[in-house]
């Protein structure tokens, strides 16, 4: 039976948690021995784009990506996250699997990169067992998406709830919930002070909830899965 | 003659001293009201920022390095009897528990919803609260949200503090007031405040006015504002300040 090579990009900045997929993968090697892993390790944004570009270069692509979403920075500020390298990933090589791997938990971060990079894995790294990281490199190679229990719990929520709640609506909900202040929202968002009180009523109403005060908001808004 | 009208000068002259000196008492002790309205400003502020700092040091480094540790012990092949394993085993559910609480910690630091909102209102709600039990009654404090306190200026919130503070000393010493409700809102591009209470009324038109009542409308004057008072029987006594922004 012919070997299958599987060009493997690791982009996370924790030492410890490389070498942990590094292990992941030979273990799942041993179960499977007709696929063949190179890996390659990225530490920051710069040392990433490097090897993504390198691939370009050689009409290849990587077959599978673990990326982190907290990482350094490029030095040209043009990546400033695993994001913005996902997307570029995704863009370059779409065929390619991405297994986004994160400790960032809180809701709107999580939909918001289920909406951009759409990966084919998607673990918050506290929910997963060595296991199940064989299991997910299982699941994304042979028959994608693997969620970890996080994320489908989010998603799960997001069902029930199924209110029409936009990209706007969602972030004047998380900007309220880091404690931004309303006289900053013009600045961040294309609305005006009279427009932001708008959704924001709107947003009570949806979320029924009767005080004046915006904590009450957040506070269902959090429950409901949206922050 | 002569001598009564150079005593009728002096006396007129020390009102004024008297008068003067209390202008710049009251100056002077909204200057120090402001300054530490901005430093309590500032010391939350950066409360709210070394939290954060704490809580993206736990969570990015602390978890991330705790998560890394574990898979990696996971990974070990462990031998020994059965007792070591499920030890091992049992220790990484550990691990994993102490991961989902340094989590949570991480969460309740990076929320900034209460803690950001030290401001304006919340300081006439402490006020609210202090003189509500000196005074034994109850009261409900309203806030429109459509007033920004952050764009108000802050000699404006002065003065109605200072008005409020008027107002609740009038209802502690003589209403007996058993509820006093304040409420803020905006109409018109004007700012509103009012404070109501059911206590013991008194004959607003009667000719001496006190200087807490004189002290409410001159402040309120020099915000080019208008002050009025309803005192009716039984029906306990409503101010309302009325502010152009």
């Amino acid at each position: 039976m012919a070997i299958k090579k599987y060009p493997v990009l690791i982009i996370d900045d924790h030492p410890l948690i490389v070498e942990a997929y590094k292990t992941a993968l030979k273990y799942y090697t041993a179960q499977q021995s007709a696929i063949n892993f190179t890996i390659q390790i990225a530490e920051n944004c710069d040392s990433a784009l490097q090897l993504i570009n390198g691939y370009k270069r050689k009409g290849k692509e990587p077959g599978l990506v673990f990326l982190d979403m907290k990482l350094p920075p490029s030095k040209d500020h043009k990546a400033l996250s695993g994001e913005d390298l996902g997307l570029k990933i995704n863009k370059l090589f779409p065929k390619t699997k991405i297994i986004v791997a994160t400790t960032l938990n809180d809701n709107y971060r999580v939909d918001s990169i289920l909406r951009s990079i759409n990966p084919d894995g998607f673990l918050i790294k506290n929910d997963i067992t060595p296991k199940e990281l064989i299991q997910t490199i299982h699941t994304v190679l042979t028959d994608p998406p693997y969620y970890s229990h996080t994320v489908l719990k989010l998603l799960r929520t997001q069902i029930e709830n199924n209110f029409f709640i936009d990209a706007i609506d969602r972030r004047i909900l998380y900007e309220l919930s880091t404690g931004t202040r309303m006289k900053e929202l013009p600045n961040i968002l294309p609305l005006s002070i009279a427009g932001i009180e708008k959704r924001k009523r709107q947003l009570k109403k949806i979320f029924d909830v009767s005080s004046l005060e915006d904590k009450q908001l957040i506070i269902v808004a959090k429950e409901k899965g949206f922050i | 003659m002569v001598f009564g009208f150079s005593i009728y000068i002096t006396d007129e002259k020390s009102k004024k001293r008297a008068l003067l000196f209390e202008n710049e008492q009251q100056k002077a002790n909204e200057q120090v009201y402001l300054i530490s309205l901005k430093q309590q400003e500032k010391i939350e502020n950066e409360r709210i920022l070394e939290r954060n700092r704490i809580a993206e040091d736990l969570h990015d480094g602390v978890l991330g390095r705790l998560f890394g540790t574990r898979l990696g012990l996971g990974f070990l092949n462990i031998e020994g009897n059965e007792k070591t394993k499920n030890d091992h085993v049992s220790f990484l559910n550990e691990l994993q528990t102490i991961e989902k609480e340094i989590r949570d910690v991480c969460h309740k630091l990076s929320d900034n919803t209460t803690s950001s909102q030290i401001n304006f209102s919340s300081i006439i709600h402490n006020l609210m609260e202090s003189k509500s039990k000196l005074g034994d009654f109850t009261f409900k404090l309203d806030f429109d949200p459509a007033i920004d306190w952050q764009h108000i200026n802050q000699i404006t919130k002065v003065n109605l503090f200072r008005i409020l503070q008027e107002a609740l000393l009038n209802i502690l010493k003589h209403a007996s007031a058993t509820k006093v409700t304040l409420n803020f809102w905006f109409h018109n591009k004007k700012l509103l405040m009012e404070i109501k209470d059911d206590g013991v009324s008194f004959d607003a038109k009667q000719k001496r006015k006190g200087i807490g009542i004189k002290n409410m409308k001159s402040r309120t004057e020099k915000l080019n504002g208008k002050f009025s008072i309803v005192s009716k029987h039984n029906k306990g006594t409503q101010i309302i300040i009325k502010i152009p922004i």
